[in-house]
């Protein structure tokens, strides 16, 4: 795993080096160029100083030296050297200091490195000129003699010495780039570590929160200030997983409960029935109400089931024309002898003409499990209204039952999961399990809506609205519904079916 | 004995009625917690079977309830809460017993008839009168030995009077122990029973343990 620390640790001090490094080259550069030209200045001048003593005499091309310069030149220096040659390559002269060799033959006018007797290394420079003609008696040249030749004179110094001092220089400016980019790293490794010391705070801070401390919050005080986003942002983090933890916790609190409950009444009927030996028709209605207590725990398994793949968006929705009316007489077919069980007078006004753009299967669905809780939870001998009918706006759908027992404020939380109206579960009309909730969900996925009006004692409505143009609700449903209504309350609540 | 069954869930509900009735239990039971609480303050009952959570009325306030208004009436909870605050929260309310869903039968058979002796200071599960053992485990009844057969009536009966051994007891308190609510009271139902039960008991030779008190009721006890 790559560490931060040493990362921006390792970044800075490459950086730093590379900053040295380039100071240091331009340095050593700016050094060599200044010491190289003085040294290539004073062998100019040099070569200057020997050219005005070449002459010729006598048709001889010579160069006086005098005493000091003969020691400068002279074999027990050898630091300084001088040749003397002419266009045919006859040499003239050359300097007791370079024994028999010869010095480079090149173009004049610029200075270069040469090798020099002894493989040492100098520098050469060299001038082509006409030598003058030797005027020390004062006598003119005889008229005659034709102008001398050109000759070459080249000089060239020892640069041993210049070197080792420029390559001193350069291994002293090394060494101080090497100690400085060393200390460099000392310091920003220590930089480097107190600064991500905030950040190894938050880290331990973090992982010293589990599943059961999500409720704990990242103390943001003393936290630098470009931690601070972070800090917020996993707070908010924390909070939405507190949120989801607490969510999850609850809802499986709540199906482990809605499990065991029709689990027990199974067991209790099995155990009851095996109790003592029985009739065969004793047996069977055994049998018939463990099947119903299963096939009723079913629909709330694949209730939630839905559920959770429509949170996943498992779910596709089609679209397609549906007559409501057709679709609403399918669906209520199989609770029609269930409602006359309970003596429940059912009366219908619906328009058979009434089409709605919407996925039929889903649709039935929902209304399903709509019929599902009107026939469970209408006051025996009580009513059961079905409404299908074009409206002003879109066309709607209302299934309505009397002797509801949730009273009006409660009428947006029956879309909980498994909200029941007085902290406790039953079976006889304040509880609510997932139906609603899925209804909701679905209806969401449609894009259409879906909404509650209910009082204690009187009616249970449930409306459904299908607006031509689907609404897209993602999240925040209320603020997409139209206005005056919300996804728990209908608009005229005390409106009688 | 005398039940009064409080649970919302109608599979579990008619279920316990069914094997308490069945075990020898005058069972009432209640659908919600408002006609439970109506039911427990109105009869005469030896335990209620109390769910927690009800609609209308939650088991905790109809428990609240009977221990404010002073009824002493033995109560044992069923709940699908099962964490040790629940069960300290519930016994601290007043509750005699708690039993945990899912639970088996026989164990909240056992469990009633154990509040059923305590109701009546009994610890032994076999009450003893003379030559006459009883035992509320097994449902069994002998005398001097030999074993008896009686009807479910028959031994709720019996047993009754075997718990209140020693102690006058009305037709009227025989009736609200060991008839449910809705039974219609016939007004000699219960010297019919009485009379069966003395024919199954009483052997010649051996003396009558059920004694009529004229105007007052029945005593069970070893000399008239």
């Amino acid at each position: 795993m790559r560490s931060l620390r040493s990362q921006m640790t390792l970044g800075a001090v490459a950086a730093a080096a590379a900053i040295l490094l380039a100071a240091g080259a331009i340095l050593f550069a700016l050094i060599h160029r200044t010491v190289m030209n003085e040294f290539d200045r004073s062998l100019l001048a040099q070569l200057q100083a020997l050219k005005s003593q070449v002459d010729v005499e006598g048709g001889q091309v010579r160069l006086e030296l005098d005493k000091e310069m003969l020691r400068q030149f002279g074999p027990g220096r050898g630091e300084d050297y001088f040749e003397l040659w002419d266009g045919s390559g006859r040499v003239w002269q050359r300097s007791a200091s370079l024994g028999a060799y010869d010095l480079a033959r090149g173009a004049p006018g610029t200075v270069r490195a040469v090798r020099l007797p002894g493989k040492r290394r100098g520098r050469q420079a060299l001038a082509v000129f006409q030598p003058a003609m030797d005027e020390h008696d004062g006598a003119k040249p005889p008229p005659r003699e034709t102008p001398p030749p050109p000759v070459t004179l080249a000089v060239a110094r020892d640069a041993t010495a210049v070197n080792d001092v420029l390559e001193q220089i350069f291994w002293g400016l090394a060494t101080v780039i090497a100690a400085t980019t060393l200390g460099c790293a000392a310091i920003l490794a220590g930089v480097v570590t107190r600064g991500l010391k905030p950040l190894h705070r938050l880290g331990n801070n973090l992982r010293g929160i589990g599943e059961h401390q999500l409720s704990q919050r990242l103390d943001a005080a003393g936290v630098p200030q470009e931690l601070r986003p972070v800090v917020d942002g996993l707070n908010q983090l924390l909070a939405k997983l507190d949120a989801a933890f607490a969510r999850e916790r609850s809802l499986s609190a709540d199906l482990a409960h809605e499990l065991r409950t029709p689990l027990f009444g199974l067991r209790a009927k099995l155990e009851v029935a095996l109790s003592q030996p029985r009739q065969a028709a004793a047996y069977r209605k055994t049998v018939q109400d463990c099947l119903a207590i299963v096939l009723a725990t079913q629909g709330l398994v694949e209730n939630l089931l839905a559920l959770v793949r429509l949170d996943a968006g498992q779910i596709a929705a089609r679209r397609e024309p549906v007559r409501l009316s057709a679709l609403l007489h399918a669906v209520w077919e199989p609770f029609a002898e269930r409602a006359a069980a309970r003596r429940l007078r059912v009366t219908w006004d619906d328009d058979a003409a009434t089409v709605v753009t919407t996925d039929r299967e889903r649709l039935r669905l929902v209304l399903s499990n709509l019929f599902d809780n009107a026939v469970s939870y209408a006051d025996t001998g009580g009513e059961l209204c079905i409404r299908a009918a074009p409206d002003a706006a879109a066309p709607g759908v209302e299934i309505a039952n009397s002797g509801s027992q949730v009273a009006a404020a409660d009428g947006a939380r029956v879309f909980d999961r498994f909200w029941s109206g007085d902290a406790a579960r039953a079976g006889v009309g304040t509880h609510c399990g997932l139906g609603l909730a899925l209804a909701q969900r679905v209806m969401e996925l449609l894009g259409h809506e879906i909404c509650v009006a209910t009082e204690a004692g009187g009616w249970f409505r449930v409306r459904l609205r299908f607006p031509a143009a689907p609404i897209p609700i993602p999240e925040g449903r209320a603020k997409n519904l139209p206005p005056g209504l919300s996804p728990g309350r209908c608009q005229h609540e005390q409106e009688t079916p | 004995m005398h039940i009064l069954l409080i649970e919302d869930y109608a599979p579990t509900r008619e279920t316990l009625e069914q094997g308490l009735r069945e075990a020898g239990f005058a069972v009432d039971a209640a659908a919600d917690g408002r006609a439970g609480l109506r039911a427990a303050m109105a009869g005469e009952y030896d335990v209620i079977i109390l769910d927690l959570m009800l609609p209308l009325v939650d088991g905790m306030a109809i428990l609240g309830e009977l221990r404010r208004k002073g009824r002493q009436t033995h109560v044992l909870v069923l709940t699908a809460k099962d964490t040790l605050e629940d069960r300290v929260k519930g016994l601290n309310a007043g509750a005699d017993d708690y039993l945990v869903k899912p639970f088996a039968f026989k164990e909240l058979v056992a469990r009633v008839r154990a509040l059923v002796r305590r109701q009546y200071q009994a610890k032994d599960p076999v009450l003893r009168l003379a030559d006459l053992t009883i035992d509320t485990a097994a449902r069994t009844v002998a005398r001097a030995g030999r074993m008896i057969g009686l009807t479910a009536r028959e031994y709720a009966l019996l047993e009754f009077l075997a718990s209140r051994a020693g102690t006058v007891v009305t037709r009227t308190e025989i009736w609200e122990h060991v008839y449910e609510f809705n039974a219609m009271a016939e007004s000699n139902v219960v010297d019919v029973y009485i009379g069966h039960l003395r024919r199954k008991l009483d052997r010649p030779g051996s003396p009558p343990l059920i004694h009529t008190r004229r105007g007052h009721g029945y005593i069970l006890q070893k000399d008239g």
